[in-house]
């Protein structure tokens, strides 16, 4: 071990100690009961048990000082108690030793200051500085004598219950017999007249059987009655509604030609049947009602037959599987097929439902190439793990495409082989190239895999920070036109604002080192890492889902037929 | 008859007497190299880096089986301590008995026997090899005094390494108990705080630290004696070992019980 490292981890050592001795010592210091902070007065007991050196002086359970030392004296413990300044008790003090726990022998004391008026025990010279009221707590030795006080009561009170009991002359005993007495005359009338109670009690069985019996044989034809009953009672109430009903219209028409001595009535059971019309004109318009219900209920009836009819016919077409509705009813195949038909509508209905469309404009400004490029499209979502990405853009750098032509030229002037000439043409054109990618996301982590600017290529995206952040790789054009080029990968980073704008900044094709020149004759190209800032904005279109939900549903329909 | 038979008692006991003789003859000599060790500690040349070093060794050396010891120390005890004192409800003054135990008893004890094991051992070791291997004979030889040279740099050093290890023992038995307590016995921190707080006061932490610089003495002096009156080969060198740490571990206990019959009273 070296000189210094032992020096120093002995040093750590004692410094750990050393601090946790300071720690320990601050922690566990009781102020207040010094000297300086406290002052001391006693008090005698006569039983101190449970209290030791150190044990607690407490007003309302806070503690306010503590024994100080316990000494003999005569026949009494003296106490000697440490209080702290703070705490002015009075002379008329008291101190009342509590157990707090009945388990536990340890005992506190809790002190009351005393009244406002009396003079301070702290000014008093030390002797004289004694708490005089002292309450000591029950004591297990006090609850005993005290228990035996009790058990002597106890025994007095039953001494003299037996006394009653026993007594000839006390009032239980007369009380008892009395009940006694007046069981035995009972049981006595029940004996000499038990044949008639008999007879009693049989002639009651008899008849609850035949009850029993007649509600239980002709249970049904009692319901029979009471429903009939109902129906009677119904009936009636109907017709006395009517009859009222009538009547009141008799009377009504009567008011106004009879006079009141119920002519008028009268003559509205005439008019009613229409076989004796009353004197006053009030029987014409009292049966009218009448006649107008029993044609109404007849139409009615009538309505009802050629309903049922038109219903037959119906039922029988369709159980013959003659119209379209016969045909979903009568067979099974065709029922089941729209029944999935249905399902499957239903769950694409569903599923573009979830499904979310965003559409999404990005725009990069390359400063090596001091252009910018523009992606436009979207990205639908049917589930949270998984997207799909269409996307056209327009790059600066267009597209490099090499096309190789091979001819092979047939001399029939020649013997074989024949003459094969392989051209090779590479084209830069300005166009737009496009981007299909499949995206399956776990997590945080979403892989892409498709067409990315026309060309294969692979991605991935790390979403962070609830998908505000995103830090993006893509590598595609795996086959360049170039001799010793690298496949172009692109690395980006957009972080999303303001719900539906991100801004963006990456490199682009940063395997590569920057170049650029002229084809031979032809255009610029430029080739190689460069970096990119931009921006763009995106946000979800409930209108292009319906769009695409159509144009889905369209596609969906031939495969039901 | 009578004469022959009282021949083989009469032997057994000069045999024990020659032995506590011996005994006696041994730890009067080990006072005296106790007294010399003492005398030569505030003589000069004062080597401190010995000093340092030996507090490496004996300290520092000792921090990981002293903290294990500590640590488990105080989880036995919370657990112990629970289970007898939830029989009374009392589960919250586990952590202010546990505290006391330890800061008082436990922590001294436990260091000092710990240390003795790993370190005493090796000081008696070293000594006694230096003893039969003449070592120390040509210190003597050279005007170096090997007492001041190879005795006092340890002493110091344990009396100074014994109180750090002790307080390191008893911070850790009590987060040991801390944790036993709290978490696995689930008593209240509160009461299990606030009772430790009642129930020690400074005065116990100073009174195992009294006692810690009392074992860390006689824990030194004791293995010193032994390597340094070593004597026959390496043989000696072992039973010296031996007698180094079961002689200190008696000591320990027997001081002990004198430190706290005088601080507690009979």
């Amino acid at each position: 071990m070296p000189q210094l490292n032992k020096a120093l981890l002995v040093g750590a050592l004692v410094a750990v100690a050393g601090s946790a001795f300071l720690v320990a010592f601050t922690f566990f210091k009781k102020g207040g009961y010094s000297e300086k902070e406290s002052y001391v007065v006693h008090a005698f007991f006569t039983d101190a048990t449970g209290l030791t050196w150190k044990s607690r002086v407490q007003i309302a359970g806070i503690q306010v000082g503590e024994v100080d030392k316990i000494t003999l004296e005569g026949q009494r413990a003296r106490l000697d108690l440490r209080v702290k300044n703070g705490i002015d008790l009075k002379a008329d003090a008291c101190l009342t030793k509590v157990f707090p726990s009945a388990l536990l022998p340890d005992a506190l004391l809790e002190v009351s200051l005393g009244a406002e008026g009396s003079p301070s025990l702290a000014s008093l010279p030390r002797e004289q500085r004694e708490v005089k009221c002292v309450r000591e707590g029950a004591s297990t030795q006090k609850l005993i004598a005290s228990m035996s006080k009790i058990a002597a009561d106890v025994q007095v009170v039953t001494a003299e219950l037996t006394r009653m009991v026993g007594d000839q002359r006390g009032s239980m005993r007369e009380i008892i017999e009395n009940i006694a007495n007046l069981t035995r005359r009972l049981d006595e009338t029940v004996s000499a007249n038990s044949g008639k109670l008999s007879r009693l009690l049989s002639n009651a069985e008899a008849i609850s059987a035949d009850v029993r019996d007649l509600t239980g044989s002709e249970k049904e034809r009692i319901r029979e009655i009471v429903r009939n009953t109902e129906a009677v009672s119904r009936e009636l109430r109907q017709v006395l509604a009517s009859a009222q009903a009538v009547m009141d219209g008799g009377s009504g028409g009567a008011g106004v030609t009879a006079p009141d001595t119920g002519a008028g009535t009268v003559a509205g059971v005439g008019g009613g049947t229409g076989s004796q019309p009353g004197p006053s004109g009030g029987a014409g318009p009292a049966g009218a009602p009448t006649g107008g219900d029993a044609r109404g209920v007849k139409q009615a009836v009538e309505r009802a037959n050629d309903s049922l009819a038109r219903l037959d016919t119906l039922l029988a077409k369709l159980q013959e599987g003659d119209s379209v509705a016969g045909k979903l009813l009568s067979d099974k195949r065709l029922g089941n097929k729209v029944g999935e038909a249905i399902e499957t509508y239903a769950n694409y209905a569903d599923s573009v439902n979830r499904m979310q469309v965003e559409v999404r404009l990005r725009s990069e400004w390359l400063l090596n190439q001091t252009a910018a490029k523009t992606y436009f499209g979207i990205r639908l979502v049917p589930r949270p793990d998984k997207y799909y990405i269409f996307e056209v853009v327009s790059d600066p750098r267009g597209v490099d495409t090499v096309t190789t032509n091979t001819t092979t030229t047939h001399d029939p002037t020649q013997p074989p082989p024949d003459t094969t000439t392989v051209a090779t043409t590479s084209t830069h054109e300005q166009k737009l190239t496009y981007s299909l990618q499949m995206a399956k996301r776990y997590g945080p982590v979403a892989f892409r895999v498709g067409v990315i600017e026309s060309s294969g290529g692979v991605g991935s995206d790390l979403h962070l920070f609830d998908d505000r952040l995103q830090v993006s790789v893509s590598v595609y054009q795996f086959s360049r036109p170039f001799q010793g080029v690298f496949p172009r990968a692109k690395v980006w980073v957009n972080w999303s604002f303001l719900q539906h704008f991100h801004v963006t900044a990456g490199s682009d094709d940063f395997l590569n080192q920057w170049r650029s020149g002229r084809y031979p004759g032809g255009p610029k190209f430029s080739l190689g890492a460069d970096v990119f800032f931009g921006g763009g904005i995106f946000f979800t279109d409930d209108d292009l889902k319906t769009l695409i939900g159509m144009g889905a549903a369209s596609m969906v329909t031939p495969a039901v037929k | 008859m009578e004469g022959n038979a009282t021949i083989p008692v009469k032997r057994a006991i000069f045999r024990a007497m020659n032995r506590l003789k011996a005994a006696l003859e041994d730890f009067g000599s080990m006072i005296f190299f106790a007294l010399e060790a003492l005398a030569w500690a505030f003589r000069p040349p004062f080597r401190l880096g010995l000093i340092l070093s030996q507090m490496a060794f004996i300290g520092v050396g000792s921090v990981f089986i002293v903290g294990v010891t500590g640590t488990f120390s105080g989880m036995v005890l919370a657990l112990q301590g629970n289970y007898a004192m939830k029989q009374f409800a009392a589960e919250g003054y586990v952590g202010g008995s546990v505290a006391l135990a330890l800061a008082r008893e436990l922590a001294p004890v436990l260091t000092a026997l710990m240390v003795t094991g790993r370190a005493g051992s090796a000081i008696a070791t070293e000594l006694g090899t230096m003893r039969v291997t003449e070592q120390i004979d040509a210190m003597d030889s050279m005007a170096v005094n090997p007492i001041q040279y190879l005795v006092v740099p340890r002493v110091i050093a344990s009396i100074l390494m014994f109180p750090a290890l002790t307080m390191l023992f008893n911070v850790l038995g009590y987060m040991g108990a801390y944790v036993m307590g709290v978490y696995v016995a689930k008593i209240p921190v509160g009461p299990f705080i606030e009772h430790t707080r009642t129930f020690l006061v400074p005065a116990d932490v100073v009174h195992g630290l009294w006692k810690a610089v009392l074992f860390g003495a006689v824990v030194s002096v004791i293995t010193c004696w032994r390597g340094y009156s070593a004597s026959g080969g390496s043989r000696g060198v072992g039973e010296g070992t031996t007698r180094a740490v079961v002689s200190s571990s008696i000591g320990i206990l027997v001081v002990d019980y004198a430190l706290t019959l005088f601080s507690v009273g009979s």
